[in-house]
């Protein structure tokens, strides 16, 4: 699993690089996310905008990224595409996520 | 314009469905059909087949067949596997208020949504067991606006 780490505006901004999020990628997307962002105190801003496609299993992934994250570290998505998006809707998880249209509008926000 | 008729059969495990989707969609790209419609067929056909995947052949592996086709407006797709029957009642109606419902996002699930995103954006389904065989068929109705020549 493809995931480029920065930080920006008190973000640790993780931009996934891969084009799905599905069941033979969920242990390794997990994975992938909780190594780039333990130790940290910031928010994790997770930027979609490469993800073309997500199931049920990536769903579910995302989910865990967020528990892992504990109490104190918020998840924020970003740039999610027609198909994700739809996922999220579709499933009331886009309920349960602060979801920004853009990571610059994520950024934005946060400034 | 692409070829109406997609048949393909691929080993029940995560990444053969991976590489079976992207050549449906491949497939599924040459065809008629709106992108938010072929989006919403993509996200059926994955569940299906994750279901497949995980719960046909829980301990093991085996055969998926997967055939679709247009057929007049509609668009159908077939999927056949060899492995354990799916459970009497499991199989939902499609719409609202049928079935097992959704995992409530409060609950912070990290499964179950399958057969709910399955039901809430196919038309109809209908399951068969044949002998040793699960076949599901998945009906988009009003997917094909300007069906191909055959």
């Amino acid at each position: 699993m493809g995931l480029r780490a920065q930080h920006s505006n008190g973000f640790c901004l993780l931009q996934v690089e891969d084009s799905r999020i599905d069941a033979a990628g969920a242990i390794a997307f997990k994975e992938a996310v909780r190594q780039a962002s333990e130790g940290g105190q910031d928010d994790v801003l997770l930027d979609l905008g490469a993800v073309d496609f997500i199931d049920s299993s990536g769903l579910g992934a995302v989910v865990a990224v967020m528990k892992a994250l504990g109490p104190d570290r918020r998840l924020h998505l970003a740039g999610l595409r027609p198909a994700v998006a739809k996922v999220f809707r579709l499933t009331r998880m886009d309920s349960v996520f602060t979801i920004h249209a853009t990571v610059a509008d994520a950024l934005k926000d946060a400034a | 314009m692409g070829k109406t008729v997609f048949s393909l059969s691929f080993t029940a495990t995560p990444l053969a469905v991976r590489r079976g989707l992207l050549a449906f969609e491949t497939y599924l790209a040459g065809l008629p059909v709106a992108s938010e419609r072929r989006d919403s067929i993509c996200i059926v056909l994955a569940e299906a087949l994750n279901n497949i995947t995980e719960h046909a052949y829980p301990n093991a592996t085996g055969p998926i067949w997967l055939r679709a086709q247009v057929q007049g407006h509609q668009f159908i797709a077939t999927l056949r596997d060899r492995g354990a029957a799916l459970p009497a009642g499991l199989l939902p109606q499609p719409g609202p208020g049928t079935g097992h419902s959704a995992p409530n996002p409060t609950d912070l699930p990290e499964g179950g949504f399958g057969w709910h995103l399955i039901r809430s954006l196919a038309d109809g389904l209908d399951h068969a067991r044949f002998a040793e065989w699960n076949e599901l068929r998945i009906i988009f109705r009003n997917a094909v606006p300007s069906p191909p020549l055959p």
